[in-house]
């Protein structure tokens, strides 16, 4: 009898220790540690488009079961800088932000190493190579996404070579982002090889009225002016404003318009026939697969063992009203390009052990405007 | 009638005249408690502590020199620009020599500053005017000098210590503590500020005053063109932009009137500084987005302008 009861209570232990230990193993391999990742971010610009980038990044946060921690910035270095100590200040895991040049990296690396906290990027690669080699072999840089930015703006250029475009007004972020250099440089490769002739290019616009003032100058100053291309510029409602500038001097229409970075007005005046070509929509996918990366190696399984994880996202070209209502529908609305599912099941390696670069590199690959109807509109 | 015209907290207690002269105090106090409690004990930690010291540290420092124009009752919106500009040559003058550096931000920040005073002084610009003209001259020539951004060796971090901060802060307020409180230099200012005719038949030397003031303000926004760039090690277009606005709020936010003259506080300038920073570090702490957070600077930025209009000598011409 007593010899029952002591097996009964040594069984009863270890069924209790095997369920507690089973709880433990399920416990550990169902979802990643807590984690929080800190994003400069302007919440305070409405465009739909930052909003859409604020969105992205959160979701891809969120589907590993983070907490996205946001702080004003204003994009510039030494804000960005204020913007990392504050994060790091604040016991954030990984920090992701849009660089304004490669020069303040070392600087973001070095805060970063001290306090052991993860970086990654957005939108920009790493131009200066001393700088790309010294980030690279850093154990801190995650990584990021960025585009093609040269081949884009030589290949719009082109387009717009083809639809008659033969002088050419510009409009550009400020010089020294990475991505404005670049798209200069690939601007004046396509006009050298198309026969463009850049008028002029006017830099760091920020508001309407300067955009304004900007399209009647370029009006007023040339007169043989018969395409206006936006290769960047943060200023909020650009294409509307160009479009209402252009009307009133009787131009619309007359002037060819194209810009790099889809915006939710596109749809309009590409029905109206004032607006001809835009190539974007890496805007949605780039913070997010950004996001991607460095949720992975803040939770312990990068995508890439060694070194940084670096991903080329696709430009999208938009030349319909069709196709800018799908973007206005399905990319800029409240919901991220990928679901919360799609981004634990395809993109997040604690879940799936197939990830690696070729499965991201396919993946990514197969996005586009109508891959995004399809995934959500069912 | 004077009791009766006091918001008599206690016998003998909180006058409105007392109140009004030190609601920068209370409002501090209100910031602190107010977000100390809202982000539950993590606005005072430690960390944040450091956090909102360097978000403070700048601003303070130009603040502080910004007591000597605010008094004269003018305003230099090219602040920002400055630090930007001198920021620029700084990076330029490291490609010769590292120790270059601070000189020439200094140097820079003080050339900058005498054309603002000379401009506002013996040309009779209005400040205003003047300095926003300036402002737009030294943002293009950073633009078209810098062609993007220019960066300096990492090594120079060592400069963007908590230490040579606190040591840097505590020259400059001393500096300025006892010119604007201890010497003739600060009563003159005020004295020009309250009425420019009275301090010239006095036998104030108004336009020399009014050159020196914005000197002293161009000198340390070299300062902080040299800090901003050891802290970030690249000078960009960007650098120091809207930096103008944050030290106009700080400076209103502590209680300094506009109308200028011997209202104006020194202290207002420190406290006014601590209180931006420690408002905008609590906003952030507690997750508000940038659109409320910029409402909220404005009605605290209205709220503060009411009640530190000087309103008694509104009517003097100066």
């Amino acid at each position: 009898m007593k010899l029952k009861k002591i097996t009964a209570c040594v069984l009863a232990a270890t069924m209790t220790a095997s369920l507690f230990a089973g709880m433990g193993v399920q416990a550990e391999s169902a979802d990643p540690e807590p984690f929080t990742i800190g994003f400069p971010w302007d919440t305070a610009n409405t465009d739909p488009t930052w909003i859409s980038i604020y969105n992205n990044v959160k979701a891809a946060v969120e589907a590993a079961g983070g907490e996205l921690v946001n702080v004003e910035t204003d994009n510039s270095a030494d804000g960005l800088i204020d913007n990392v100590s504050e994060l790091i200040s604040r016991d954030v895991d990984g920090i992701l932000f849009m660089p304004a040049s490669d020069s303040m990296l070392p600087t973001v690396d070095a805060m970063c190493a001290d306090a052991g906290v993860y970086w990654g990027t957005i939108f920009r690669t790493i131009s200066d190579e001393d700088i790309q080699e010294a980030m690279y072999s850093s154990d801190w840089f995650a990584g990021g996404c960025h585009e093609d930015d040269e081949a884009c703006a030589a290949d719009i250029v082109k387009s717009m070579s083809e639809m008659g475009v033969t002088d050419l007004g510009v409009i550009n972020i400020a010089k020294g982002d990475t991505s404005s250099d670049l798209r200069d440089k690939g601007a004046a490769e396509g006009a050298e090889e198309a026969g463009v002739n850049i008028l002029n290019t006017t830099y760091d616009i920020s508001v309407t009225t300067d955009m304004t003032k900007t399209i009647e100058s370029y009006i007023a100053a040339y007169p043989e002016m018969n395409g206006i291309l936006v290769l960047g510029t943060y200023c909020e409602a650009a294409i509307p404003t160009i479009e209402k500038a252009l009307a009133d001097h009787n131009k619309a229409g007359e002037i060819k318009v194209g810009r790099i970075d889809f915006e939710s007005s596109l749809g309009d005046y590409l029905h109206e026939g004032t607006f001809h070509v835009s190539y974007g929509g890496q805007q949605q996918i780039d913070p997010l697969m950004s996001a991607v990366i460095l949720v992975n190696k803040v939770i312990g399984t990068p995508i890439v063992e060694e070194g940084p994880t670096n991903i080329i996202t696709p430009y999208l070209e938009l030349t319909s009203a069709e196709e800018a209502a799908d973007f206005n529908d399905y990319f800029l609305g409240d919901e991220a390009v990928y679901t919360a599912d799609e981004i634990k099941d395809s993109m997040i390696k604690y879940y799936n052990a197939d990830i690696d670069m070729d499965y991201m590199d396919k993946l990514i690959a197969t996005f586009s405007i109508a891959d995004v109807v399809s995934r959500h509109s069912k | 009638m004077e009791n009766s015209k006091s918001f008599t907290a206690a016998k003998g207690g909180l006058t409105k005249e007392k109140f009004l002269n030190n609601f920068a105090f209370f409002g501090l106090l209100l910031v602190l408690v107010l977000f100390e409690i809202l982000t539950r004990g993590k606005l005072l930690g430690q960390r944040n502590l450091m956090n909102i010291f360097n978000n403070f540290f700048s601003i303070a420092l130009c603040a502080m020199m910004y007591s000597f124009v605010m008094a004269l009752g003018e305003l230099d919106l090219s602040v920002g620009a400055i630090v930007g500009f001198s920021a620029a040559m700084a990076a330029f003058a490291s490609e010769i020599s590292i120790y270059l550096i601070l000189p020439v931000a200094l140097i820079t920040g003080l050339l900058i500053g005498l054309i603002n005073g000379f401009a506002t002084a013996y040309l009779r610009v209005e400040s205003f005017i003047g300095t926003l003209a300036v402002s737009f001259v030294f943002r293009g020539l950073t633009t078209y000098f810098l062609n993007g951004s220019v960066g300096i060796p990492i090594a120079m971090r060592a400069f963007d210590k908590d230490w040579v901060k606190i040591i840097a802060l505590l020259l400059v307020l001393t500096i300025s503590y006892l010119l604007y409180e201890r010497c003739a230099f600060g009563k003159h200012c005020r004295a020009v500020g309250a009425s420019h005719e009275a301090a010239r038949q006095s036998g104030v030397n108004v336009q020399k005053t009014r050159m020196a003031a914005f000197a002293l303000v161009g000198l340390v926004c070299g300062l902080v063109g040299f800090f901003t760039l050891v802290r970030a090690c690249t000078a960009s277009s960007k650098t120091g932009n809207s930096f103008e606005f944050d030290v106009l709020l700080a400076v209103l936010f502590g209680g300094m009137p506009l109308s200028g003259g011997w209202p104006v506080k020194f202290r207002a300038a420190v406290i006014g500084s601590i209180a931006m920073a420690a408002l905008k570090s609590g906003m952030s702490l507690i997750g508000i987005d940038g659109l409320t957070q910029q409402v909220v600077e404005g009605v605290i930025l209205i709220a503060v302008v009411v009640l530190s209009f000087d309103r008694r000598n509104a009517g003097v011409i100066k």
